[in-house]
């Protein structure tokens, strides 16, 4: 655990070297870091809804949706790290699955330690300083995706080219399984109500 | 294996789906064999007492009544001398002509089509046979195989007709009774004959003949007592608020002739009908119709709204009982006066209980906000902030009042089904307990606020299967974001009387009750299933049973089954549902209720013009009602209760005090009385004329104006007594 911690310190400042350590402490490394980090960053993400000041909040608290709020975060995070992994399957890559979200997770450290910052910053400015705020917050995402990009070439030992083929192809995989999940939730929602329209008949039959 | 298992399912799934199409089975009416009232081949067909001769002609299909003091003849067809039966065409000339008009439905087709049929149109044979003080005429309607019988008896006053559940048969198996009216033209007239119809459509409305607005619209029915489906918390903005009476009344007045009629049995399942002249068919008609099966939208139809019919047939006896005014005296004050004899030899008891209007104060303590995570508490009013609340306006001068507390469980407002938690914050039971000893020590009395039906989704307490309020056609109730749903009656009053159990430990003077007389519940859970005659009789052993613990039952609505039991009724419209055939409102529910029942409109401080809204309090006799908070009501914005926009104490203390102290001084003195007229004397200008001769002059218009020699200021009052001019 003291462990997964110092690498969560690391990865911020010595990303490819954490990268690398993780591929190679793959028998012992702690993967509960896995849901740990999950689930703050969906407290982060609520921290952020309910404490960013009101001029710069993207998200209006009475309208706000606890589910879509958390996928917003869940489903990037989860779909990333099982399409990368998916192609990295097919096309040489070194990682396992676990290895594979473990580093996704990772990836998103910054998320849980510039929200929070952010949030803070933001009780203190105001609309026309939002320039500042969503400035911050684009740079974090930058280093989000840069983070990413160097979990998938380290370790994978891909070139830059390979790993922007693999990076592409991973993204239009994530875009696969979100029509797939959305086509089998139709699905499912069309045979629930045809299981209740079938129920109606019958009632109407032996009532 | 499992190939051929699902081999026989498929076929036996299709099975299935064909025989749903077929409709659904008849219900309990069918096998039954009606009792023989009028047994075959008996010819009795006039019935007479001492001032009245009914006779039934026409192979029992007309209906002719005479007063034999004066003359006057009533029939079932029009009698209005403008009206030219033979410029109808044969259809409507049936139509105008036929005793009763008889709706029904093939269930077994299950297609939602009502055939409505006069008697006329429909081969048939009945017979006549006097029992006793009774006419009963048995008709077997052969085209639909129904057999029914209508039973006629007469009164000092009028008449009674009377439809024996036991005397209805389905015997052909195919078709069944879904709505009967009768004398559907009795009150038939032309356009240009003298007078109107009055129905009580909110306060009351009248149709004028002679107002052209009406030519060309559409019938229209009014729910008797509201119809849970659609209950006004499910309906959007947009939604049209359909047509319900509180009383189960209507009257008619012509060329100087005039009765009332009222629905005396069967109005928990009645409409009352009102039918518009056209340039075809140019004569009006308003009538009452019993309802035997209850209609809802198909669930299975999902392009149209076709309405499926409920096999079970409502049972209990129906009952119109025709009362004839004088002639000369015929006018909407004529018809309340002879309503409420009839409330009286019911056992209304008028001008007792009320020694004044009280102000009706509802104090607003707290609510949920529903939250990303959490729901938010918002508290506006503790128990002390209550406290100080009465004892100041006490201070001031408002002696008589009632205090009604809204949202003072644990979770607040709106979180019903209520345990009798009180909020900790608020003060908790200590905090209510001191509240109820101060108001005690000042003589207020203080009713707690519950809605019996309200069940929402963020609470627990019910079962959404066996709990709920489900519809003939298997839909729950529930509004558009599927939040809020309605408990079944008899959940509803074993929830309520576990909370009483608890409640009424305390020193509370009594309850305002929601969900009781605002619409009449009724319930097809199979779990809870009640027909809403059932519910009527549940609340008003309810009521009988709480007018009897305590001293003050305020109920939200005014159904008429309320009256006689509640001693406040809450939210009584001054004002018609807006129909284009409606010539003008009148206060027919005030003429009824003043005296009997003390009655709100909307909280003055919620009025856009809290002057006209006094004025309209005293026209009407209403109570002045106001709903406040200590804190003010931004809170409550984001909050499901946000129609309280303005409510802080320390802003509307003044005006509250101001005007229960006018009104104390100058009307208060009426509170108790009958209101025995009501009169528009032109120029926006009323003149109300109460039981002790006290009259009171409302003047809305800006100008002064001046009638009976009583000049009244611009949108002010007056009050003329045998010795005071106030």
């Amino acid at each position: 655990m003291r462990e997964s911690l110092k690498l969560a310190v690391m990865v911020l400042f010595h990303p490819i070297a954490a990268f690398e350590y993780i591929k190679r402490k793959r028998e012992t490394i702690f993967y509960g870091m896995i849901p740990i980090i999950i689930i703050l960053a969906l407290a982060v993400q609520i921290i952020s809804i309910y404490g960013t000041h009101y001029p710069l909040s993207t998200v209006n608290l009475r309208n706000a949706n606890i589910v879509f709020e958390c996928a917003k975060i869940l489903l990037p995070v989860v779909t990333w790290g099982v399409a990368s992994y998916a192609m990295t399957t097919i096309l040489d890559g070194e990682t396992k699955f676990l290895e594979a979200m473990l580093a996704t997770c990772y990836a998103i450290i910054p998320f849980l330690l510039v929200t929070p910052l952010l949030t803070l910053l933001s009780r203190i400015l105001e609309a026309g300083q939002s320039g500042l705020y969503y400035g911050i917050y684009g740079a974090m995402l930058f280093w989000i995706l840069f983070m990413l990009l160097a979990a998938l070439k380290e370790m994978n030992h891909y070139s830059i080219g390979k790993t922007a083929v693999v990076t592409f192809l991973s993204l239009f995989t994530m875009m696969l399984i979100w029509a797939a999940t959305a086509l089998l939730f139709s699905l499912s929602m069309q045979f629930i109500t045809f299981v209740k329209e079938v129920i109606v008949e019958a009632r109407y039959l032996f009532s | 294996m499992k190939k051929a298992k699902f081999t026989l399912l498929l076929p036996a799934l299709m099975v299935l789906l064909a025989l749903g199409g077929c409709g659904r089975r008849g219900g309990e009416g069918g096998g039954r064999e009606a009792v023989v009232y009028a047994p075959a081949g008996s010819t009795d067909t006039t019935l007479e007492n001492e001032r009245y001769r009914l006779e039934l002609k026409e192979n029992y299909s007309v209906m002719t009544l005479t007063d034999k003091d004066t003359g006057e003849v009533w029939k079932s067809t029009p009698t209005d001398e403008d009206f030219d039966f033979e410029s109808l065409n044969r259809m409507w000339q049936m139509r105008t002509s036929s005793l009763f008009q008889l709706g029904y439905t093939n269930l077994e087709a299950g297609l939602g089509a009502i055939m409505n049929s006069p008697l006329l149109q429909m081969d048939y044979t009945a017979a006549g046979h006097i029992d006793g003080d009774t006419l009963y005429v048995s008709y077997d309607l052969s085209q639909p195989s129904i057999r029914l019988t209508l039973a006629f008896t007469l009164e000092e006053d009028g008449f009674r007709v009377r439809v024996p559940f036991d005397g209805i048969e389905e015997y052909g198996g195919k078709f069944s009774i879904v709505s009967l009216a009768v004398l559907p033209f009795m009150s038939g007239a032309t356009d240009r004959a003298e007078g109107y119809f009055l129905y009580p459509d909110g306060s009351g409305a009248i149709m004028e003949f002679q107002d052209i607005a009406h030519i060309g619209e559409s019938s229209y029915s009014y729910m008797l007592y509201g119809d849970i489906q659609n209950y006004s918390k499910f309906l959007l903005p947009f939604q049209a608020v359909t047509a319900s009476a509180s009383l189960p009344v209507y009257g008619v007045n012509i060329n100087d002739r005039g009765y009332i009629a009222i629905l005396t049995e069967g109005d928990a399942n009645a409409r009352i009908s009102l039918s518009c002249s056209t340039k075809v068919v140019p004569v009006n008609g308003l009538y009452g119709e019993f309802l035997y099966r209850q209609g809802f939208s198909d669930a299975r139809v999902k392009t149209s709204t076709v309405l499926s019919y409920n096999g079970g047939i409502l049972p209990g006896d129906r009952e119109i009982y025709y009362r004839f005014l004088e002639p000369g005296h015929t006018d909407y004050n004529a018809m309340a006066a002879s309503y409420r004899d009839y409330l009286k030899s019911c056992g209304a008891d008028y001008g007792t209980g009320q020694d004044g209007y009280p102000l009706f104060l509802d104090i607003l303590m707290g609510i949920e906000e529903e939250g990303l995570l959490f729901d938010e508490w918002k508290q506006v009013t503790d128990f002390d902030q209550a406290e100080e609340m009465i004892t100041d306006l006490k201070d001031q001068g408002v002696e008589r009042m009632i205090v009604n507390l809204k949202g003072y469980t644990k979770h607040g407002y709106y979180s019903e089904p209520q345990t009798f938690r009180i909020n900790s914050s608020l003060g908790g039971k200590k905090g209510l307990k001191s509240f109820l000893k101060t108001a005690e020590e000042r003589e207020i009395p203080v009713t707690l606020d519950f809605h019996l039906l309200y069940a929402w989704d963020r609470m627990s307490g019910y079962s959404r299967q066996g709990d709920l309020t489900y519809l003939g056609n298997y839909a729950v109730m529930t509004d558009a974001d599927e939040k809020l749903f309605l408990l079944g009656p008899d959940k509803a009053l074993s929830n309520f009387r576990k909370f009483d159990g608890k409640a009424g430990k305390y020193d509370i003077a009594g309850y305002s009750l929601g969900g009781l007389a605002d619409t009449l519940a009724y319930n097809y859970n199979a779990r809870g299933k009640i027909s809403s005659r059932e519910t009527m009789a549940r609340w008003k052993e309810l009521m009988g049973e709480l007018k009897d613990q305590y001293s003050v039952l305020a109920v939200e609505g005014g159904n008429a089954y309320a009256l006689g039991y509640a001693d406040y009724l809450k939210g009584i419209p001054d004002d018609d549902q807006g129909f284009r055939f409606t010539t003008r409102n009148v206060p027919f529910y005030q003429l009824v209720a003043h005296g009997l029942a003390g009655y709100t409109m909307e909280a003055g401080n919620l009025s856009g013009d809290l002057s006209g809204e006094k004025l309209k309090w005293v026209e009407y006799g209403y109570v002045p009602y106001f709903e406040l908070t200590w804190e003010g009501s931004e809170d409550l914005m984001y909050t499901e209760y946000n129609e309280l926009f303005t409510s802080l104490y320390s802003g509307w203390r003044d005006q509250v005090i101001d005007i229960y102290g006018e009104l104390n001084e100058n009307v208060g003195f009426l509170a108790g009385q009958v209101m025995e007229e009501h009169v528009s004397l032109g120029g926006e200008l009323y003149r109300v004329t109460y039981g002790n001769g006290a009259r009171v002059y409302v003047n809305y218009g800006d100008g002064e104006r001046t009638a009976d020699g009583v000049t009244v200021p611009g949108r002010d009052y007056k009050v003329v007594t045998d010795s005071v001019e106030r």
